[in-house]
C-alpha cells in the first residue's frame, strides 16, 4: 500500500495525539477529509482564548500538521490559519488576520465572544464588522430557550441531586451544510452571524451561526458556535468538519 | 472494619458537639465530615477552625473517617464554564487540605455530571483531566481521592467496567472509587462492583435501595436490610477483596421522627453486617 508523506504525517499525528482517554470512534484515521488536511497555523490567543479545551481539541485534531503561534506574522507563509475560541482580541490581530485573508489565506475564526461580558462583546462585535464584514448578533443561550430546560434548572436549584432527567424537544446540534453535511453539538451559547456576501454554512434551527465568505484572494470562515470542545470530546464528525473547512 | 456516619445526619438545629455525643453514644467509631453541607464545615472555615473540629471529634472519642462534599452537584468538575471548573477544583483541593488537618487519608468527590446540555464524552474528558490535575496534590498530601459512583443520578460511569476504564485513564494510585452500595440502583449489583474494584476502593458508603418499588415504579433509598441489596453477598465481596477500611452510613432516607434513633439503629445494623450475623 502506498502512502503519501502527507497521509503519513496526518495519520501519525492522530496516533501520537495525547487522546488516550477518547472513545474509539474518535478521529478515525481513515477519514478521507482528514487525510486531505493541509499544514496550518494555529493561533493560540492564550488568555484571550475563551475556551482552553477548544484550543486543546483543535491541536489534537490537527495533529502533527499544524504549528502553533501566539501572534500572526504577515510574511505570507500562513496559508491556513485556525483561531480557536477568540475572546477579547486586539484590533491589530483582526487587522493582521484580515490582511492574511486578502493575500489568499484561509482563516477559520472560531468565536468565543459569546462567553464575554456585554461590553467586551460589543467591542468585538464592532471589530468583527469592521475587519471581517461579519455581523454578530447578541449570543443565544441555547439551553435557556427551552421551557423544559427552565424546569430542569428550577429542579436543580431545589436539589441538584434529586433533579430528574427531563425529556424535552431541544435538539442539541448545529447543522453544517458545507463543505459537508454534519451535525455538531452546540456548546451552550452561540452567536448568530450574517454578512453582505458569502453564505451561511451552519445553522441552529433556522438561525445562521457559521459563515463563509471570500475576501479578495482568500477565504474567511467565521464560526459562532464553538466546535473545539466537540473535538476534545472525541466527535469524529467535528474532526472531519474541521479538516474539510480548512481544506476546502 | 470500622463504622462511621456523616455529620450531615446530625438532626437540624443540633450543635456539632451534641451530634458528636450522639454518634459516640450510639457506638460509632468515626464521623464523616461533609464540606459545605453543615454549618460548622464550610469552604470559608479556616484551618484553625478545622483543627478545632478535629479536637472536638477526638475529645468525643471518635476519629474523622473521611471528608466528603455535595458541593460538586452545583459546581461540577465537568462544567463547560472554565470558571466553574476552577471553583470545583478548589473545592477538591480544600477537601484534601482539610483531610490532612483532620488526620484522615481519603476524600469523596462527585466527579462529573452528565446532563442533556453537557454530554457524556465532554464530561468524561473533563473529569479525567481534572483527576489527572489533582492526583499530584493528593499524592503529596497522602490523601486518596475517591470518586463516588453516583450512577443514575450523575448519569455518568454507570457500569463497573466504565468506572474501571475511567480509573485506568486517570492512572494514579491516589485516585480510586468511593463505592456506594446503594447508588447502583437497577443497573447492577453492589457485590460485583466491590469485587471488580477491590484495592481501588477508598471508602464504602452503606445504604439500602428498593429497586422500582417506590411510587410510579421509582427506585428509592431506605434503611439497611429493608431494601433489595443482597447484604450477605456484599459482605462476602468485601471479605473476598480484603477490604478492611471504613464502612460509612449515608442514610438518604431519614427518620421523620425521633431522628436520633437512626444513629443507634444503623450502628447496630452495621455491627451485624461486620459480624456476619445476617
Amino acid at each position: 500500500m502506498k502512502i503519501s508523506r502527507r497521509e503519513f504525517v496526518s495519520t501519525a499525528g492522530y496516533a501520537t495525539a495525547s487522546f488516550c482517554t477518547l472513545p474509539s470512534f474518535a478521529f478515525a484515521a481513515n477519514d478521507s477529509a482528514a487525510l486531505a488536511a493541509p499544514d496550518c497555523t494555529l493561533l493560540d490567543l492564550e488568555s484571550n482564548c475563551m475556551l482552553p479545551e477548544s484550543l486543546a481539541g483543535m491541536r489534537a485534531a490537527l495533529g502533527a500538521t499544524h504549528r502553533r503561534v501566539t501572534d500572526l506574522a504577515l510574511n505570507g507563509a500562513d496559508s491556513v490559519v485556525v483561531v480557536p475560541a477568540a475572546g477579547t482580541v486586539r484590533a491589530e490581530t483582526f487587522g493582521a488576520t484580515a490582511e492574511l485573508v486578502r493575500r489568499g489565506a484561509t482563516v477559520l475564526w472560531e468565536s468565543g465572544a459569546a462567553f464575554l461580558g456585554p461590553r467586551d462583546f460589543e467591542y468585538q462585535q464592532d471589530l468583527v464588522r469592521r475587519h471581517f464584514g461579519i455581523s454578530m448578533e447578541q449570543p443565544i443561550d441555547v439551553w435557556l430557550h427551552s421551557a423544559s430546560r427552565r424546569a430542569s434548572v428550577g429542579a436543580k436549584n431545589e436539589s441538584a441531586r434529586r433533579a430528574r432527567a427531563i425529556g424535552h424537544a431541544q435538539v442539541p446540534y448545529v447543522a453544517y451544510h458545507c463543505p459537508r453535511e454534519v451535525r455538531i453539538r452546540d456548546f451552550s451559547r452561540m452567536i448568530p452571524v450574517s454578512a453582505e456576501n458569502g453564505r451561511a454554512i451552519g445553522h441552529w434551527g433556522e438561525i445562521p451561526v457559521a459563515w463563509r465568505k471570500s475576501i479578495d484572494a482568500g477565504t474567511l470562515i467565521f464560526v459562532g458556535s464553538p466546535i473545539g470542545p466537540a473535538l476534545r470530546a472525541g466527535d469524529s464528525d467535528a474532526a472531519s468538519l474541521l479538516r474539510s473547512l480548512i481544506a476546502a | 472494619m470500622k463504622k462511621s456516619i456523616g455529620d450531615n445526619m446530625i438532626p437540624k438545629g443540633w450543635s456539632f458537639e451534641r451530634g458528636l455525643e450522639l454518634v459516640k453514644k450510639s457506638g460509632w467509631d468515626g464521623i464523616e465530615l461533609w464540606l459545605g453541607d453543615v454549618p460548622w464545615f464550610q469552604m470559608e472555615t479556616t484551618d484553625a477552625q478545622v483543627t478545632e473540629l478535629r479536637r472536638k471529634v477526638e475529645n468525643a472519642g471518635l476519629v474523622v473517617s473521611n471528608v466528603s462534599t455535595g458541593l460538586h452537584w452545583e459546581t461540577p468538575l465537568s462544567s463547560r464554564d472554565p470558571a466553574v471548573r476552577a471553583k470545583a477544583i478548589k473545592i477538591v483541593e480544600r477537601e484534601i487540605e482539610t483531610a490532612q488537618l483532620l488526620g484522615c487519608d481519603a476524600i469523596l468527590v462527585v466527579a462529573g455530571l452528565v446532563t442533556q446540555e453537557v454530554p457524556y464524552n465532554e464530561v468524561y474528558q473533563r473529569c479525567v483531566d481534572a483527576m489527572k490535575q489533582l492526583a499530584p496534590t493528593a499524592a503529596k498530601a497522602k490523601v486518596k481521592i475517591g470518586c463516588e459512583n453516583c450512577c443514575s443520578e450523575q448519569r455518568f460511569l454507570i457500569t463497573p467496567r466504565e468506572f474501571w476504564t475511567f480509573l485506568n485513564d486517570v492512572d494514579s494510585p491516589w485516585v480510586g472509587i468511593h463505592l456506594d452500595v446503594g447508588n447502583i440502583h437497577d443497573t447492577g449489583f453492589a457485590e460485583q462492583w466491590i469485587e471488580m474494584h477491590g484495592p481501588r476502593i477508598t471508602r464504602i458508603h452503606l445504604k439500602d435501595v428498593m429497586k422500582k418499588r417506590g411510587r410510579c415504579c421509582d427506585t428509592v433509598y431506605t434503611s439497611l436490610f429493608i431494601g433489595d441489596n443482597n447484604w450477605p453477598a456484599i459482605r462476602a465481596a468485601i471479605k473476598k477483596v480484603n477490604y478492611d477500611g471504613w464502612l460509612i452510613a449515608e442514610m438518604e432516607a431519614r427518620y421523620k421522627y425521633a431522628q436520633d434513633q437512626q444513629f443507634p439503629d444503623t450502628a447496630s445494623d452495621i455491627d451485624r453486617l461486620i459480624a456476619g450475623t445476617l
